[in-house]
């Protein structure tokens, strides 16, 4: 049995046929806009895939279209069950999988968030295998289909950047920083101030024209964090038990709006103080770098000398500002709104 | 003889105003290397060298400056950003330009090591489905 799939073509073949199969039989077809693309996701079999995995996209829902991507996305169920050829020492580093990433294919495991992706340059397809959707954890709602998203961009100027990026007056800026950093906090605040917002934790960016496109419209907050934004509290997604973080959905309610994409101006890396005020600090490109480029290519598998290439070409083209975080969100998000206008 | 080279299958760097920043593709470790650490490493970027050759690129070096430039050496080893060879051909150093020393820093990072480290895969099921070690 291994061996008759150990050559990933005939793994991706059979892969391809079982997908085909089950989207002919039942399947939601969703159009997004991804960049400068067209993605097509296909979710296949059972329906609620589309809500569980499609609303963090829906903010980039687009008509029917050409597409450049397609991804098909199934639980790997019978009657449409592919046979899983990997044994246990073909799961590597960041989930790669041993013998199945080549110059046409990438292959892994995603540790957490027990699926699998796949993806086919030469057929631009990328390929979402979950076992069943109780098993998909709520912050994977949050940023579908990123490794897919991922691979796709090695083709393209475009990189997905572990940050986030808010907007004013059509000026946007990065915000980079680890879990904890206060990355999400100040995207929150600048929501609440009413500037315009690209994503949280995840956006697309494109390293040589200096632009920034949305991808997923959510935010996460720490459960002990929501009381300093009690505003929020009705945009909250129900949270269940040993959740540690909040869904915060940033398509509805907030005072800012999600928009597609817009022009870089700068790149902020904030800290968080005990000061009332914010304040802001013009520092060497290099502290930028550092902040945003490891944790970039380490959440993400493959590509690592491709994505610390593009990193470096977007952080060398943007100032680097630190920013004293306050301790009021509203005033961080207001100082921030004010900042970005003079860009 | 020892030669040194860098390890430029397993690192990724580039160059800042002040900083070069390297990344250990393997570990996840990045390091910040600045002042005279930067020019050590671009001249082990064009050649191979001893580090006699490479103090052959800085003026007047004092005893204590030659230290730290073999402690800069054998911690970028330590971490597999150098391999030695033990043969190679050197370059020329009749018309080298020789700069001044200046105090080296050498900063290693280590938080991005736990994204590659994540929980191994100890069983998979009969239809081929893993199972993480939820106990670590």
């Amino acid at each position: 049995m291994r061996e008759e799939v150990l050559v990933p073509i005939n793994f991706f073949e059979q892969l391809n046929q079982v997908a085909t199969q089950i989207s002919e039989v039942s399947s939601i077809n969703q159009y997004f806009s991804i960049g400068s693309e067209t993605a097509k996701v296909i979710f296949a079999g059972d329906p609620s895939l589309e809500n569980c995995l499609g609303s963090a996209l829906s903010h980039l829902q687009l008509p029917p279209k050409k597409e450049d991507l397609t991804i098909y996305c199934w639980s790997n169920q019978a009657p449409f069950h592919i046979n899983l050829p990997f044994l246990k020492e073909d799961y590597q580093e960041q989930g790669l999988l041993k013998g199945f990433n080549n110059d046409r294919f990438y292959a892994a495991f995603q540790h957490g968030a027990a699926s699998f992706v796949f993806y086919d340059r030469q057929r631009s397809i990328g390929y979402y295998l979950i076992n069943t959707p109780e098993q998909i954890p709520y912050w994977e709602q949050s940023f579908p289909f990123k490794n897919i998203f991922h691979w796709r961009s090695e083709v393209s100027s475009l990189q997905l950047l572990h940050a986030a990026s808010v907007a004013a007056n059509a000026k946007a800026v990065l915000i980079s920083g680890n879990s904890g950093s206060g990355k999400s906090s100040t995207t929150l605040s600048c929501a609440l101030a009413g500037m315009d917002i690209l994503g949280d934790d995840y956006v697309l960016a494109d390293s040589e024209k200096l632009r920034a496109y949305s991808l997923y419209g959510y935010a996460k907050i720490n459960l002990d964090n929501r009381k300093r934004f009690p505003s929020i509290n009705s945009f909250v997604a129900p949270v269940s038990k040993n959740q540690e973080k909040a869904l915060v959905s940033l398509n509805t309610g907030l005072k800012g709006k999600l928009i597609s994409n817009s022009p870089l101006k700068a790149h902020l890396v904030p800290v968080i103080t005990n000061s009332t005020v914010t304040t802001f600090e013009l520092i060497g490109k290099e502290h930028g770098m550092r902040n945003l480029t490891p944790s970039t290519m380490f959440q993400l598998p493959g590509l690592q000398k491709e994505t610390f290439q593009k990193c470096s070409l977007l952080t060398k083209g943007l100032p680097t500002y630190k920013v004293h975080l306050g301790s009021d969100p509203l005033e961080v998000g207001q100082a921030i709104a004010a900042f970005v206008t003079t860009l | 003889m020892r030669f040194i080279t860098l390890n430029s299958e397993k690192i990724v760097s580039d160059k800042f105003d002040m900083e070069t920043i390297v990344v250990n593709l393997f570990t996840g470790s990045y390091y910040s290397l600045k002042g005279s650490a930067i020019h050590i490493f671009n001249c082990l970027e064009f050649s191979s060298h001893t580090t006699s050759t490479l103090k052959n690129y800085f003026v007047d070096l004092t005893e204590e400056q030659a230290l730290q430039i073999d402690s800069l050496i054998e911690q970028m080893l330590s971490e597999n950003l150098l391999l030695e060879q033990t043969q190679s051909p050197l370059i020329g150093q009749e018309n080298i330009e020789k700069v001044n020393y200046q105090e080296i820093s050498f900063e290693v990072f280590n938080d991005m090591q736990e994204l590659i480290l994540l929980d191994p895969i100890h069983e998979v099921d009969a239809k081929g489905w893993p199972h993480e070690n939820k106990e670590g």
